[in-house]
């Protein structure tokens, strides 16, 4: 017995010289093969140029501490040489749906910037595709590492989140101390719902639990929207908003979230008109 | 304890397999830390019949093959349990024939102490013995959901020499509450936690040497590391630390560590990882910053603080922000 376990041991140390084999993830040039065969899907043949960083610009750590709840910041200035910014798509190129979501910024909302959190599934760019008012496409784009995201089990349980599916909470945040009194606020929509993005595997059945996710967002103030968003798998589990917006005083911040199996929520809160 | 009842014997042929074990890696002419290390860290006595394996503080990686977590084993007069796999088979086959060594009773029990990789990826060593898989009731379904990206995750972090056999195996005895496995004269009492480190954690505590075995429940120097509930965790301490050991085998960090003194440091991160999280979520900071700055002050008193911290912060901002 003694004999063998010194064998075992001795064929096992052998290992302890191997380097470290390199990583084999999505490189960046994969990554951007799989996106140039996206684009037609999203723009037909339309010219996107790349951004400038005042112009648009998507943030997102370099490696994810969870790869289903990866923080993505967009900022954006929302006149863009007098061309206002109305929508924004967010994709992930390696992601099994790789078009996350779709903002459409309210025409008087002053949206400068969006974010959410995101599941990613490998090693991939994210994309923010800003379009102006004029027809004009611009992109940011920044690499991010992070694998498993979009079949990462839930983090609450079936229960759990049954039990609380459709739960709104709104935060308004008051300016930054210092800052010029004005009236642009922050806005953070928490969605209860499981999202699920049809990767993930039934606690129970251990079969796949079909996608049924958010797939539209909707918010607005004394009913002119402020931001809406169309989205899909990507988005993670208690889909999560936070963006900015030109406050009027008194009025009523209303949201409506509706989901794959149509079931409808809905909200509403006045606005705390804190700072001015 | 069993074959090896009397404690001179024991002793003897311990020293006989570390003697043994240095002459073999002498011949194998390896850089001599990793030698040195792995020698000596093969099974420590942690108490009669209690013998403990200590993983490195590191990430997995093909040198240290993949065995970064304390693995315990307990002998009784008829049958070997042993706590946790590790993160190889390669390792695992080390590790059993060093138990071979200690003791000559059937490894009867493999029990996981939770999902993570460090932790099961050796299984396949023992069911290939014929052992009994023990885990807690959420084990298997947490591992069926994450097997496939555990594997291609690590099979490139770690090489395919090292993934050899690797096979992510699921308990086949659950844990609802508790559970008694009786190793003959020595009476295991395993117990299943509400979410904490993971919604799956197990420990195993044994009475006749007032040892346990903690798993992922306890951290020490090792920063602790959060796939699950930071306030479930928190919220269990006080009963965790009730247990009537007076030594604990932590999942990552010192053997033997006092019990429940060992506990004292991780319940002062969780203490400033709360309230430097809460705090942030108060003051509207959003999650991609709170994340860098909290339990900041924590950073000069763990071991791999900047590999775990942030992603610790990660998974509490995302509780609390509903609070």
């Amino acid at each position: 017995m003694l004999r063998i376990a010194i064998f075992l041991l001795a064929s096992g140390l052998a290992f302890a010289d191997l380097a470290p084999p390199a990583l084999a993830q999505t490189t960046r040039e994969a990554s951007t093969e799989i996106w140039n065969s996206l684009k037609p899907d999203f723009f037909a043949e339309r010219t996107i140029r790349m951004a400038e960083p005042g112009e648009l610009q998507v943030i997102a750590p370099k490696r994810a501490q969870d790869a289903g709840l990866v923080p993505v910041d967009i900022q954006l200035n929302p006149n863009i040489s007098k061309d206002r910014i109305v929508a924004v798509t967010l994709v992930v190129d390696v992601n099994p749906a790789p078009l996350a979501a779709v903002f459409k910024i309210g025409k008087e909302a002053g949206v400068s910037k969006i974010s959410t959190r995101l599941r990613v599934n490998d090693y991939s760019f994210i994309r923010a595709i800003a379009e102006t008012a004029g027809g004009e496409l611009l992109m940011s784009e920044t690499y991010v590492k992070a694998t498993g995201g979009c079949s990462a089990p839930a983090v609450r349980s079936p229960e759990e989140a049954k039990a609380t599916m459709g739960v709104m909470k709104l935060r308004q945040f008051p300016p930054e101390a210092g800052t010029a009194a004005n009236s642009r606020r922050e806005l953070q929509l928490m969605i209860r719902h499981p999202n699920h993005s049809g990767f993930q595997m039934d606690q129970v059945t251990r079969y796949i639990i079909p996608p049924h996710f958010i797939n539209n967002v909707s918010v607005s103030q004394g009913g002119e929207p402020i931001l809406s968003m169309e989205g899909g798998i990507s988005i993670s589990e208690d889909p999560n908003f936070r963006f900015d917006y030109l406050m009027r005083k008194g009025s009523t911040i209303e949201a409506e979230a509706v989901d794959t199996e149509g079931n409808s929520f809905h909200d509403k809160w006045l606005v705390e008109a804190t700072g001015l | 304890m069993a074959t090896r009842a009397s404690g001179s014997s024991h002793v003897g042929r311990r020293r006989a397999l570390h003697m043994s074990l240095s002459l073999a890696a002498g011949l194998c002419l390896h850089p001599k830390s990793v030698i040195a290390q792995s020698v000596e860290s093969v099974l420590i006595n942690v108490a009669d019949g209690v013998f403990a394996f200590k993983g490195e503080h590191a990430l997995m990686s093909a040198h240290n093959l993949g065995a970064i977590c304390n693995i315990t084993v307990f002998v009784g007069k008829d049958a070997a349990a042993v706590v946790d796999s590790g993160g190889s088979v390669v390792g695992a086959r080390k590790l059993i024939a060093a138990i071979g060594g200690i003791t000559d009773r059937p490894i009867k029990y493999l029990i996981n102490t939770h999902m993570h990789p460090d932790h099961v990826f050796g299984n396949a060593a023992f069911r290939d013995l014929g052992a009994t898989i023990v885990g807690h009731r959420n084990l298997p379904l947490a591992l069926a959901g994450r097997a496939e990206v555990y594997l291609s995750r690590f099979r490139k972090l770690l090489g395919e020499d090292v993934m050899k056999d690797v096979e992510i195996i699921a308990p086949t005895r659950l844990v609802e509450d508790k559970l008694e496995l009786d190793l003959g004269g020595r009476i295991l009492e395993l117990k299943a936690w509400q979410p904490a480190h993971t919604d799956n954690d197990l420990t195993v505590f044994d009475s006749h040497s007032q040892t346990l075995a903690a798993g992922d429940l306890v951290f020490v120097d090792h920063v602790p590391t959060l796939d699950g509930s930071l306030l479930g965790w928190t919220r269990q301490l006080d009963e965790l630390a009730a247990i009537k050991a007076t030594t604990v085998v932590p999942g990552h960090g010192p053997i033997p560590s006092p019990w429940p003194g060992a506990i004292e440091a991780q319940k002062r991160y969780f203490e400033v990882l709360l309230r430097d999280t809460r705090q942030a979520i108060a003051d509207g900071q959003p999650l991609s910053e709170a994340v860098t700055q909290a339990a900041a002050s924590e950073r000069e008193r763990w071991q791999l603080f900047d590999e775990y911290n942030e992603r610790n912060a990660t998974t509490a901002f995302a509780e609390l922000e509903w609070e």
